[in-house]
């Protein structure tokens, strides 16, 4: 299959919970990662990719459907994809590819140790472990940590899992004992291990490859070996990004989720002291150094078996973190960069120019539409995002039309659940963005949102919804995402008739 | 196992009627009798008299004077109807794309559930152009004489291999000529003599006979649920007109369908099923305002009324088994049928409707949703784009253009004072505040009917 082998492999890594300002390179000068700046420095940065979902499993069923969260349906975690959806690796492995997934999923719910069913996914390596705690017994992690560090597993996990054991790690703020272990026990060494072994060995050597590769860091629970800890300078990291009396003008939920996160099933940033959030953040970046030395050891193993110029190499993460910023921890309805802005690498040597940063908008269904793309594959109707190869390439950037003005990002109620149910929409545009924090259709009265001039407020710290000299932005910013709304429709079956 | 007494269903589905055109003249909106008359007068010049049966249902059915269609366009309308789901839920979102195999219709629902199903005349949830025949779908009907129309040439129009049969010579007048897929207009030769049939053979009038034969046919002890898909727009079937496929009453048809409701009535009635039947009387969407909105001139004319209440709103009336005459003026959708069909039917309504049952607001359990909204997603044949989406709640109706974000491309009326939609209120200081209002609220809307339908099992 000689002819096959234009296509590139494709090698996509994802983290959990990764915020986009998080890499040395794009602006922490305090984070450890040399093998992600590397990275970058070999291809393009994009400084402004927005996922369509602040929270993990509505994220990821955008990306593997290449939908807006309004049409595949899984709006919230605990809610199943249905099972309409082709996933992007489908369309892969039917083109050819040899496809492998490793680590955390997320399509389906996780809660109470279920197991992840799988779809027709196209996968032929299927590695799956929903996180470093979770004790289904399909854990891949587990059985490997069992296998080869059996003492660890022993140790840190004595008895038969109990549930509360995700509520523990959704309250710890600097890691469960799991996190600490030595890094090669890890599950970010396991990723990578995985990754290798598919990589160097396992891979179909007469096909190209697309391997998935989730790592579960930087999620909380804020943990990391002491050795990546130690790397990290505590009195480096700035404080979090806040005013005087933020929240009393922005949405009273705000308040709420500064005294509690995840609708009072986690402590709230209140509930730590400043030293205790300094540390959060202090591990939080501990983390991404664990899982920058983690993607530079995946990436050795591309340069060692000479695969390197024929690979896709993309590094993102599915949403941010609030990290104390805004006065707020961990996910939810806020539709700040903090949540919604992630880090997107894209190399693809002798393809991609190196050193290009990308500063327009783009979303995370950008991305099956773009592995489609270099596949080879007709990304279909059924895919809502565009290619960006053609930004990226030289030749078909001429032919590029008008890329699109905006971004999307929709929360419907996605994570832990709260009465009234929340939902609101994120609105990139220009300079500005607008978020809707949603009431009923059927009642007039003022709404409630948020209105930021990007440039000259970049932390989004001075809400102008309500202001009177913004009215005129506030409302074309509001046609403007009906016009959006209308343009994200699925439209994706074909008008096979005239009429 | 106690026995459900499951009722009869019979719905009477135009393809094309405004509610004006159903023989109300006081649409339960208008401040004033002058306006109501209006309105009345603007949509039916030769008065209601032809329709007595029409008339009769609307003043002792339960009947919701505000029901909207989610869209102007016939097929993805049908869709939402007999799904309970928004067009862009469902996916058929123009007409000519086919409705999803993975999507359940009210009248396959019925048919899990024991009912025998039926269908004569139009369905229309795939395309129908080139003379096509649309696919049966599965398990939804035990028998179906289907007919897009008494001018589609398709070679399964049940009612033309009827009318072939009993009447071959005006058959032979009618089409001198055989098929073509390339040919799909009415020729005026074919309409003047489609209005010389003697009534007996008309496309409603045989209709009506199919559905008796059909309900006579059925056991008493098995429920049953009849379609009759009677077609009263001018274009019988045939190809839309090159700007829009908006229809023109052709008051004939309309008249002809009148008094096909009357026989059908009759015959449960002689039957003594008329008490065990529901019988739902309603459109799929409206028609167009005036001729011009059809001929090539009135392209700009149509953009500008696709949306138009003629072309939205539809009558809706629930006639029969323990159903009391009243009257809910709050708006409503046609997508609430299908989950109100459910319920008749004492079926549970299930997670993938985004409708709501239309009996318990009737039984007063429930409030009517009191906003509705509507779309159109087509494009011209030049390629200009006309989406629009409208939005009523309360008095207040907002239009908003997707083509372009000129202010003139944003209408806002109030209905209650100006029933035909003349007067623009959205450029003027003193509505600036109802307008972000009606703009939150469509924003809201849009919200409220994204897909959700996949219930949430667990936390994470």
């Amino acid at each position: 299959m000689a002819s096959a082998n234009k296509r590139p492999n494709i090698l996509f890594i994802c983290t959990d919970q990764q915020r986009g300002d998080s890499l040395n390179c794009t602006g922490a000068s305090w984070a450890v990662t040399p093998n992600l700046d590397k990275l970058a420095g070999e291809g393009a940065l994009f400084s402004h990719c927005y996922v369509q979902n602040p929270v993990c499993s509505p994220s990821r069923a955008s990306l593997f459907t290449g939908k807006y969260v309004a049409n595949h349906g899984l709006h919230a975690n605990g809610v199943p994809l249905p099972a309409r959806h082709k996933l992007f690796t489908r369309t892969l492995a039917d083109a050819g590819y040899d496809c492998g997934m490793i680590g955390k999923q997320h399509l389906s719910p996780c809660d109470s140790w279920q197991t992840e069913p799988r779809f027709d996914d196209g996968y032929r390596v299927f590695h799956w472990a929903h996180g470093p705690n979770h004790r289904a017994l399909e854990n891949d992690y587990h059985a490997w940590l069992r296998k080869v560090h059996p003492d660890i597993y022993v140790k840190i996990f004595p008895d038969k899992g109990a549930n509360e054991n995700t509520a523990y790690s959704n309250k710890a703020n600097t890691g469960t004992p799991i996190d600490h272990v030595k890094k090669e026990a890890h599950y970010s060494h396991w990723v990578a291990e995985c990754a290798q072994d598919f990589i160097k060995q396992t891979r179909d050597q007469n096909e190209p490859f697309c391997l998935v590769a989730n790592f579960f860091d930087p999620h909380h629970s804020f943990g990391a070996p002491q050795e990546f800890r130690d790397l990290i300078h505590l009195d480096a990291i700035p404080a979090p990004v806040t005013r005087d009396d933020e929240l009393s003008n922005k949405p009273a939920e705000q308040t709420f989720y500064s005294e509690t996160s995840y609708a009072g099933v986690a402590p709230g940033f209140q509930d730590y002291s400043d030293a205790q959030i300094r540390e959060i953040r202090a591990q939080y970046w501990a983390m991404i150094a664990l899982v920058d030395y983690e993607v530079g050891r995946i990436l050795q193993a591309l340069d060692e078996t000479g695969q390197a110029d024929d690979t896709l190499v993309i590094f993102t993460s599915d949403h941010g973190e609030m990290l104390g910023n805004h006065q707020q921890l961990l996910k939810g309805p806020q539709l700040y960069d903090d949540l919604t802005n992630v880090p997107l690498i894209m190399r693809w040597p002798n393809t991609i120019a190196a050193g290009q940063r990308i500063d327009q908008l783009v979303q995370w269904i950008d991305l099956p539409a773009t592995f489609l793309d270099v596949a080879g594959c007709a990304a279909g109707q059924s895919v809502q995002g565009e290619s960006l190869l053609p930004m990226l390439l030289p030749m078909r950037n001429q032919q590029q039309g008008q890329w699109r003005d905006w971004a999307l990002s929709e929360y419907r109620d996605s994570g832990f659940t709260t009465d009234p149910q929340i939902m609101t929409t994120m609105l990139r545009h220009e300079n500005w963005k607008l978020i809707i924090w949603h009431g009923s259709p059927a009642t007039a009265g003022q709404r409630n949102g948020e209105l930021y001039d990007l440039s000259s407020d970049p932390h989004e710290l001075h809400n102008l919804f309500h202001e009177p000299s913004h009215a005129t932005v506030r409302q074309r910013l509001k046609l403007k995402l009906l016009d959006v709304m209308a343009e994200t429709e699925d439209r994706s079956f074909p008008q096979s008739r005239d009429w | 196992m106690p026995v459900i007494n499951r009722p009869n269903i019979l719905l009477c589905l135009f393809d094309s009627l405004g509610v004006a055109d159903s023989g109300l003249a006081d649409c339960g909106l208008a401040d004033s009798e002058s306006a109501a008359s209006d309105l009345a007068k603007s949509r039916l010049p030769d008065s209601t008299s032809g329709l007595s049966t029409l008339s009769q249902l609307y003043s002792k059915s339960a009947r919701f004077d505000r029901t909207y269609s989610p869209c102007p366009e016939s097929s993805p309308a049908r869709a939402s109807l007999f799904t309970g789901l928004d067009p862009g839920v469902h996916g058929l979102w123009t007409n000519g794309v086919t409705l999803s195999e993975n999507e359940n219709t009210f009248a396959q629902r019925l048919t899990q559930a024991g009912y025998s199903n039926y269908l004569a005349g139009r369905y229309q949830l795939a395309g129908v152009s080139r003379w096509t025949t649309e696919q049966a779908r599965t398990n939804e009907f035990d028998h179906m004489d289907w007919a897009h129309g008494p001018l589609h040439r398709s070679r399964q129009n049940a009612y033309l291999n009827w009318l072939k049969e009993l009447a071959p010579d005006h058959y032979a007048q009618l089409f001198p000529v055989q098929p073509n897929p390339e040919d799909t207009k009415a020729t005026s030769l074919q309409r003047e003599t489609l209005a010389a049939l003697p009534d007996s053979l008309s496309f409603n009038y045989w209709i009506a006979e199919r559905v008796e034969q059909w309900i006579d046919s059925q056991s008493p002890d098995n429920p049953f649920m009849a379609i009759a898909g009677f077609c009263v727009g001018d274009l019988l079937g045939t190809e839309p007109h090159a700007a829009t496929d908006a229809e023109t009453i052709n008051s004939q048809a309309l008249q002809q369908a009148d008094v096909a409701i009357a026989r059908l009535l009759e015959s449960l009635n002689s039957s003594n099923r008329l008490g065990d039947t529901v019988v739902i009387v309603t459109s799929a969407r409206g028609n167009a305002d005036t001729k011009k909105d059809c001929t090539q001139s009135g392209v700009a004319n149509h953009i500008d009324n696709a949306l138009k209440e003629t072309a939205i709103r539809v009558p809706l009336f629930f006639y029969g088994a323990n159903i009391e005459h009243q009257i809910v003026s709050a708006p409503v959708s046609t997508m609430d049928i299908a989950p109100t069909v459910l319920s008749i039917a004492k079926l549970p309504i299930g997670p993938r409707t985004q409708g709501s049952s239309l009996l318990s607001v009737l039984g007063g359990e429930t409030q009517p949703r009191a906003w509705a909204m509507s779309r159109i997603r087509k494009n011209t044949p030049s390629g200009e784009r006309n989406w629009q989406t409208a939005l009523v709640s309360g008095n207040l109706k907002l239009v908003v253009c997707h083509n372009e974000q000129q202010p003139e491309n944003i209408k806002l009326f109030d209905l209650g004072k100006d029933p035909l939609e003349q007067t623009n209120l959205a450029g003027l200081e003193q509505h600036a505040t109802d307008l972000e209002q009606m703009i939150d609220q469509m924003i809201d809307a849009r919200c409220a009917l994204e897909d959700r339908t996949e219930p949430r099992i667990a936390e994470f």
